[in-house]
């Protein structure tokens, strides 16, 4: 994922065409099925080619190689702009919902503005138009109540990714290098370390998105809600980056005919949902093989449903405390399982630690016997810091989560909160690091 | 605007306070009263001018210490504190007395100052920016004596974004005038400012220090993967060298097998097991050879060279010597190049170049491990530093 000046005019001409296709297909009256189809066309080919076209050649590349025992060394080398995936599922959004009857935005300032509104761009949240156009429209003067409620958000999103996310990260990087050296029990714990470095880095990142636009007097849609309490897989992207969820429901999932065919028809039009939605978080592999564990998961959880509501005194236990609080335990494993396909690119490798995972065959890890490497005088600090910080993270995950329903922070008095941030900025400058790691999502 | 009100009272009380002073335990205090830099800012201070400046890491540092140790009783050369703090270096300083007295040519010979402000672990990076701020500051010393060693150009265990202990505490000295310096990035700019205005910003390094060593104490773990890797070399040849000096009690290490220089074949090293664990420190700092980290220390002695040059001072590079255990650790290439490049690159920049690793000045039984003499070596390392500069006329 990059930047260079030249995809100013790429982000500017789709925003010239996407803010006049919209106006002709509105005002069309014949062939607007056609006038539709080749503005989303458009748009995919604009992400196919960018972001797709190396991936597609070299998977082609590596499929010759297979069969014929010779790679005809294909290969594309296209730089991926920055943000791609963002504004083009914005304008998609922005061309299904005229297509559905909505209004297109009169002004090409105000779409323009749409399109590149900064805090936003880069990695979501995905924006809606009709009420992003709605606050555009409306009078901004400054005030200072917009700083009172995005100056916080903005210092605990930062505080999410440096304090937590970034120290998390090297204690990920250190597993996933070698992880054939490592027992079953450091694997799970390096793929709890991975989820909550994901969650705390990615909604740090909308955070301070939300923050930034609160200082401009947007008000921009959550895009995570306590994910790791989710009891099953469909609850689980009601509350992780929801924007996107929503999205794929919207416009991939409905379009496919949604849950009203037939059961088939709807596990299919999930799988495929989820698998094309892990088609968009990167060109490889392995983000097909976790939209698919997720497509599948997806589905098993809808059987199951079915199943648990014809048995009474299963369909009991899993309304009861017990029951409830199991459901959120193999829910957060569940989503772990399919973090390890999300974060390590060779498949094989992924499926091995997996295996391992789930067979607990090899416990141990140390040199020595009955023990784990993690907890080794040799390694650096990072090692034992970032075990106890997971351990803590996953004792907290409830009762904070509870705690973050309750609003708590936003019910606090001002002199509380004003403390509270003023620690976080204190702790953030002591561990600012010389260069902090990019937000994961940067590169979608 | 709660929040910024709390933001200043917090740093104004912190300032107040300021809880680093309480900090007494080496491995965590901050910069300024930790022993390893603490002299920069007390030289940066001090309104002295010296006539020579010695400067390097602590080879030229130990040399010095043993020396007056054994000679003047200026300085305890078995605490390392003191030896880390200790500023002067009466030996050479006396000895270069005398030898300007013979000459005659100097009327104040008696005023001849030697300023010692060699840091311990310091590279060819940290001597530019060292020097660099002296002369900033106003410093004009007529002599730099430079000591240098292969560590100076390579160190696997020292941060590739070269922000050393030296860079911070000199980063922390840093004036608004420092603002349109050239060759400070655009963070640094950034740092700069906000450090201005705000203390705690200012002192965040040695927060992070505090914390960071404090947990590493109290955790028995190193902080970073290289510090790590060189504390596991260090307890495996411990370990090695216990069970060798318990196999074979009379069995001291006098040198490789490839050894031929060497001054005295009876010569042996005092300690062995300390030997040992020295080498093994440097096995991590050595190999696998960065040569990419070389050619990048190497051009910042040509920048020191030049910055003397254009200031009119005259730079003495003097290569300490090391045992021949510590050279077999070399690569081959990478010690033949700076064998050959680190003297080319002195003459050539109009400096003057002094090679005591020529196996002619030290035996092992000169070193108290595998790099720092004890007080003989410092002395034979003096006297024939003052004999080449009366030599060449250097001063």
């Amino acid at each position: 994922m990059s930047w260079i000046p030249a995809f100013v005019f790429l982000i500017f001409g789709m925003t010239v065409v996407n803010w006049i296709w919209g106006n002709v297909l509105y005002r069309s009256d014949k062939h607007r099925k056609l006038i539709f189809g080749l503005g989303i066309a458009l748009n995919l080919l604009c992400l196919g080619v960018f972001k797709y076209a190396d991936f597609a050649v070299s998977s082609l590349d590596s499929s010759i190689g297979l069969l014929t025992g010779n790679n005809p060394g294909w290969a594309v080398q296209i730089i991926l702009p920055l943000a791609i995936s963002f504004f083009t599922f914005e304008f998609i959004h922005y061309l299904f919902d005229i297509y559905r009857g909505n209004k297109p935005i009169d002004s090409f300032i105000l779409f323009a503005l749409f399109a590149a509104f900064f805090p936003t761009q880069i990695a979501g949240p995905i924006k809606r138009y009709p009420d992003f156009a709605a606050q555009m429209k409306k009078d901004k003067p400054l005030r200072l109540s917009y700083f009172d409620t995005g100056i916080p958000l903005i210092v605990i999103g930062l505080a999410k990714k440096i304090l937590i996310a970034d120290n998390l990260a090297v204690f990920v990087d250190m597993g996933y290098k070698v992880p054939g050296a490592f027992g079953a029990p450091e694997l799970w714990l390096f793929a709890y370390a991975f989820a909550f470095q994901i969650y705390f880095d990615f909604s740090g990142y909308t955070d301070v998105a939300r923050g930034s636009a609160r200082l401009f007097g947007y008000d921009i849609p959550i895009n995570f809600n306590m994910p790791y309490i989710a009891n099953n897989m469909s609850n689980f992207w009601h509350r992780w980056h929801i924007s996107l969820s929503t999205w794929l429901r919207d416009y991939l999932f409905i379009p496919l005919g949604g849950s009203r065919g037939s059961k088939w028809i709807t596990n299919r039009n999930l799988f495929l949902t989820m698998t094309l939605g892990g088609l968009w978080h990167g060109a490889s592999w392995n983000f097909v093989v976790w939209g698919i564990y997720h497509g599948l998961a997806l589905v098993v959880h809808r059987e199951f449903s079915e199943l648990k509501n014809s048995i009474k005194p299963l369909k009991n236990f899993f309304e009861s405390k017990a029951g409830k609080a199991f459901s959120i335990f193999l829910t957060f494993h569940a989503v772990c399982i399919g973090w390890v396909f999300f974060r390590v690119q060779d498949i094989g490798t992924a499926f091995s630690i997996i295996t391992k995972m789930l067979s607990f065959k090899q416990i141990y890890s140390g040199a020595a016997a009955h023990s784990f490497l993690v907890l080794e005088p040799h390694l650096p600090v990072i090692s034992i810091t970032a075990t106890v910080m997971v351990l803590i993270l996953l004792l907290l995950n409830i009762p904070v989560s509870r705690l973050n329903e309750k609003e708590i922070f936003k019910k606090a008095p001002a002199p509380v909160k004003g403390v509270f941030l003023t620690a976080l900025i204190l702790l953030m400058i002591i561990f600012l690091p010389d260069g902090s790691q990019p937000f994961i999502y940067f590169q979608f | 605007m709660c929040l910024l009100i709390t933001l200043v009272l917090c740093d104004l009380a912190i300032s107040a306070v300021n809880p680093l002073k309480f900090i007494k335990n080496y491995d965590y205090m901050p910069l300024s009263q930790n022993p390893l830099v603490s002299k920069i800012p007390r030289f940066l201070k001090e309104k002295n001018n010296p006539d020579i400046l010695v400067m390097g890491s602590s080879l030229p540092m130990k040399a010095i210490s043993a020396c007056d140790h054994e000679y003047a009783h200026s300085v305890d050369n078995n605490t390392i504190e003191d030896v880390r703090r200790y500023t002067e270096a009466r030996y050479l300083r006396d000895n270069l007395r005398s030898l300007l007295q013979e000459k005659g040519q100097d009327k104040r010979i008696n005023d001849l100052e030697v300023y010692n402000l060699t840091i311990a672990g310091s590279m060819a990076s940290d001597t530019k920016l060292l020097l660099s701020k002296a002369l900033r500051e106003h410093k004009r010393p007529r002599m730099v004596i430079y000591g240098v060693a292969p560590r100076t150009f390579m160190d696997n265990t020292v941060s590739k974004d070269e922000k050393t202990a030296v860079w911070q505490i000199l980063s922390k000295w840093r004036n608004l005038g420092d603002f349109v310096d050239s060759r400070l990035s655009s963070a640094e700019r950034r740092d700069l400012m906000i450090a201005n205005f705000w203390n705690f910003y200012r002192d965040r390094m040695d927060y992070q220090t505090f914390i960071l060593g404090y947990a590493c104490n109290k955790l028995d773990r190193s902080p970073t993967i290289y510090a790590a890797k060189q504390r596991a070399a260090a307890e495996a040849a411990g370990k090695d060298a216990a069970e060798s000096t318990s196999a074979s009690a009379a069995t001291p290490v006098t040198k490789t097998a490839n050894s031929t220089k060497s001054a005295s074949a009876s010569e042996q090293h005092q300690n062995p097991e300390v030997l040992q664990k020295d080498l093994a420190l440097y096995d991590v700092r050595y190999n696998p050879p960065d040569f990419k980290q070389f050619d990048a220390q190497k051009s910042h002695l040509k920048e020191i060279l030049s910055i003397c040059k254009n200031k009119g001072i005259k730079l003495l590079v003097v290569a300490m010597p090391i045992t021949e255990q510590n050279r077999a650790l070399l690569d081959r290439t990478l010690y033949q190049r700076y064998l050959e490049e680190i003297p080319a690159l002195t003459l050539s920049q109009g400096g003057s170049f002094l090679n005591l690793d020529d196996g002619n000045t030290n035996s092992i039984a000169d070193f108290e491990d595998s790099v720092h003499t004890n007080s003989r070596g410092g002395k034979k390392v003096h006297d024939r530093l003052v004999q080449s500069i009366k030599k060449n006329q250097w001063l």
